[in-house]
């Protein structure tokens, strides 16, 4: 048998084979937050980066979250401040905290396990150097 | 005597019911598209109406005029064939903000070893899915909006 019929074979069986099977879909819902977190964090500018570690409570059936943050930038300052999470809301898979005075906004994907988005210092100190105090920070389930 | 403080409790009656159809007639509205992800799993800012057979389709909406405090929200994907496929249902908060944004997302993945044969057909495993898609937003059990998309491969 030559290379071609062999292919041809290969893909008539091939074909049975996945006429036999069929795809499948996923559609997740939004799951409780709670739990640690950590990652990276890093300002708009790319002058400060480090490591972020959250550790969440949302109570069963409730949207409102508490916790706090320990922000490191291997020992130097940080325009993060670490502190507890003043305020906190999920709604779906959109999550908005404040460690005040820094508000992140962060999406919940990879099945729960990832948290990523923005954050803004609403009064920058000294410790954000030229940066206004934004950037982007991404954390995952521990 | 008695006919004044008849009349007091009628006109409390009356002011009472117009505050209830006052409340009443705040509109429920909401939008709806289809995009894509940002960088951090955020829905993008640009719309779109088709997609890839293997994207991780979002729909987003942005709801408004309805009473702060919890509500239920429902997305419900049905297929080409007419079949209500997958259902993301949560229950959500609305603030003091004017408009609440909420989203969910479809993947489709290929069957079982149709990946063999992908390089003759893109779209082997995955012909149930290819067509128009519905996507149909349920609030508090009422449908509140209906919206298609295309999925292609």
């Amino acid at each position: 048998m030559n290379k071609l019929a062999t292919a041809l074979l290969f893909s008539v069986i091939a074909t049975v084979l996945i006429g036999c099977s069929s795809g499948s879909s996923s559609a997740p819902e939004p799951q409780n937050v709670a739990g640690t977190y950590q990652g990276t964090f890093e300002n708009t500018d790319g002058t400060q980066r480090g490591v972020a570690t959250f550790t969440l409570v949302q109570s069963q059936n409730s949207f409102v979250v508490t916790g706090n943050a320990i922000f490191d930038r291997n020992g130097g300052n940080t325009c993060l401040i670490s502190g507890q999470v003043t305020e906190g809301l999920v709604n779906g898979f959109d999550v908005a905290l404040t460690v005040a005075p820094i508000n992140f906004q962060l999406a919940v994907s990879n099945n729960g396990q990832t948290l990523s988005g923005t954050y803004t210092n609403g009064a920058p100190s000294d410790d954000c150097g030229a940066s206004t105090g934004s950037g982007n920070i991404t954390i995952n389930r521990q | 005597m008695a006919l004044l403080f008849i009349g007091l409790l009628l006109l409390t009656e009356i002011g009472l019911a117009k505050a209830d159809s006052g409340q009443k007639e705040i509109k429920s509205s909401s939008s709806l598209h289809f995009t894509l992800a940002d960088k951090h799993g955020f829905p993008s800012d640009q719309d779109r109406e088709s997609f890839d057979c293997l994207d991780k389709i979002y729909a987003v909406t942005e709801i408004q005029g309805f009473k702060q405090g919890k509500h239920s929200i429902e997305f419900r994907w049905v297929d080409p064939e007419g079949s209500t496929r997958e259902r993301t249902e949560y229950d959500f908060h609305v603030s003091d903000k004017p408009v609440t944004k909420l989203w969910a997302w479809l993947e489709l993945s290929r069957a079982r070893g149709a990946g063999i044969i992908q390089w003759l057909n893109p779209a082997a495993g995955l012909e149930e899915f290819i067509g128009e898609w519905e996507l149909e937003l349920f609030v508090n059990g009422k449908r509140l909006n209906k919206g298609a998309f295309e999925v292609s491969c």
